[in-house]
């Protein structure tokens, strides 16, 4: 499945925001305009549907509903997020709607949490729709912190969209984090920001699939970065997993280095490649540009557009990005760009083509890179130089 | 010899690297340029100052002949001998679809959707293919359009708002490394037997 359409009020910094998706969708806004708040949409519903999860520790994890709730959402008290899931065959066939909305409670000598105003599911194929909420029968402040979508025994008729936010997945790789041996026991519960999970990961994959993963993880390797040879995947005597290939250098055996000694843009290209292969659903890549030489990087959009069609089936992929090299792909439709422009009223999202002024650059021929880029540039920025 | 290829797009980077790689494989390429495709028209004077060997190819586009994009582009400047300027007629893609039989028979249509050569000068004997507009844009909306291979139509057809299919060099370039015939395109474009000819003497 993948996810067609997101409506979001007071969800961090937009207000009031729907947007149509695709299968291959680039989030593109100057600093701060919400890139990563809006992918954060979708990780915040898989905090809720995953292992040990739950709506209160998703809410939790991101400091309670007030730090939420948008600066700007001033008469609306809750927040709303409603999805859509599309079959990904079709992407003009939607299968599910789910809505949740909720608000703060507590406060003085109560616990702060959250609590739920409504949440609705809709089976858009047969119409069927299971609804609950503040007024309805048999609902206290106690069930009113759990959503039913997190809870195997209520969500039986909807367990598709349970099962699509559990298989999401987020990258954002910080290769010092990687190498830090010492975080792999630190982050094995908590959430994974910043991959520090992803030789966790690997080990956690079966050994065939995972030698698979890796055979053509070498093999692109081997064109980006030549001197590294045989990436092999090993746990040391403390059960540590780690990454180890063999460098090429004047010794004609070459030496064998691990993660540690990986450069920042191989650490990078290897988690980018992991998340592509082993993604079963949506996958959410944050700036995959960081680090690595602008030939790679230009080759990212056809790359991504492969490898997310495997085994007849297309995965959903988000992009954040700045790169000018990415975007100046000609592939890259205008449905496929999603601008982030923001106001002192919140945050807008809109596609490309739906922006007239975007629209008639790119009807001129204007790439991606070259309408959407000025476009979302800081106004004054040569003022920069004037400090 | 060393020599650094130029060339604005991935599909005339491979172009540029397969007749090297054909024809001349005493040459070794060092570096390709340049970094971004809009820069050509800027840099392609400044490779005429350098004094090592640069072959350049790009699209003869919207001029009505050569010899007018090479005054518009470099004025009166005569040009090095250590570079090779080159232009195609239409854009690189006419000389990829110059081979009629090899691409129709690689894209899965019908070769008639390729038109025949035309003669575009009688007296200096030249011809080449014209196409009704934008050759990489016929092919995509005209001939991979008419493809019978799913993929081939899915990767070569634009997106709404896209300028190429969303898979267009890496479809594209292993054809040109593997299976474009580049004597048989060189008998339907004059532009492209010359360079080969010129490449062969440079």
């Amino acid at each position: 499945m993948i996810i067609s359409n997101i409506k979001l009020v007071n969800w961090k910094n937009f207000k009031n925001v729907e947007v149509e998706l695709t299968e291959r969708n680039f989030i593109v806004g100057a600093n701060a305009s919400g890139k990563s708040n809006f992918l954060d949409v979708i990780r915040f519903l898989r905090d809720i549907v995953k292992q040990a999860g739950g709506l209160q520790y998703a809410v939790d994890q991101r400091g309670g509903v007030s730090k939420i709730r948008c600066l700007s959402g001033r008469q609306v008290a809750g927040v709303s997020i409603t999805i859509q899931l599309a079959s990904s065959t079709n992407e003009h066939e939607p299968l599910w709607e789910y809505a949740l909305s909720f608000k703060h409670s507590g406060g003085g000598i109560f616990k702060n949490q959250a609590s739920i105003i409504s949440e609705r599911v809709e089976n858009l194929k047969t119409n069927q729709v299971y609804s609950r909420g503040t007024e309805t029968d048999g609902e206290d402040s106690e069930t009113l912190k759990f959503t039913h979508l997190e809870q195997p025994t209520v969500n039986s008729e909807y367990r598709d969209i349970y099962y699509f936010f559990q298989e999401t997945q987020y990258l954002h790789i910080v290769p010092q984090l990687i190498r830090d041996a010492d975080s792999y026991l630190l982050a094995s519960n908590k959430e994974d920001y910043y991959g520090r999970n992803l030789l966790d990961k690997m080990n956690r994959t079966n050994k065939k699939t995972r030698d698979s993963y890796l055979r053509r993880i070498n093999d692109i390797l081997q064109i980006a970065v030549p001197q590294l040879k045989n990436i092999d995947f090993i746990t040391d005597d403390k059960g540590i997993p780690h990454l180890e290939a063999i460098y090429q250098h004047w010794r004609a055996k070459g030496a064998k280095q691990q993660e540690a000694q990986f450069s920042d843009g191989t650490l990078r290209l290897i988690g980018f490649m992991w998340a592509l292969l082993d993604g079963q659903e949506t996958i959410l890549l944050e700036e995959p540009e960081l680090y690595l030489h602008s030939a790679i990087v230009k080759q990212i959009p056809e790359f991504i557009y492969k490898m997310q069609r495997r085994k007849g089936r297309v995965r959903q992929v988000f992009i954040s990005t700045h790169s000018y090299d990415i975007l100046s792909n000609e592939g890259i439709g205008g449905n496929e760009t999603i601008i982030l422009i923001p106001s002192k009223e919140g945050t807008g999202i809109f596609k490309a083509l739906d922006l007239k002024d975007i629209k008639k650059q790119l009807d001129a021929g204007f790439t991606i890179a070259e309408s959407v880029i000025p476009k979302i540039a800081p106004s004054n920025i040569q003022q920069m130089l004037e400090f | 010899m060393k020599v650094d290829i130029v060339g604005e797009d991935e599909v005339t980077r491979a172009v540029l690297k397969r007749m090297i790689s054909a024809y001349r494989n005493d040459l070794s390429i060092d570096k390709i340029l340049p970094v971004r495709g809009g820069q050509i028209k800027v840099s392609a004077p400044k490779y005429n100052l350098l004094q090592s060997p640069v072959i350049l190819l790009t699209d003869l586009d919207v001029y009505d002949c050569p010899p007018s994009l090479i005054q518009d582009w470099f004025g009166n400047t005569a040009l090095n001998s250590s570079y090779l300027f080159r232009i195609a007629y239409g854009e690189t893609e006419s000389w990829l679809m110059a081979d009629r039989k090899g691409f129709s028979k690689w894209i899965n249509a019908d070769i008639n959707l390729i038109p025949l050569p035309s003669i575009v000068d009688k007296r200096k004997n030249i011809i080449e293919i014209i196409f009704p507009y934008k050759p990489s844009l016929y092919m995509m909306k005209k001939i991979a359009s008419a493809s019978k291979n799913d993929t081939i139509r899915d990767s070569l057809l634009p997106k709404e708002g896209a300028k190429k299919g969303p898979l267009y060099n890496s479809i594209l370039v292993p054809f040109i490394e593997k299976i474009w015939n580049i004597e048989d395109a060189a008998k339907n474009s004059t532009s492209l037997a010359k360079t080969l000819e010129r490449l062969k003497s440079f």
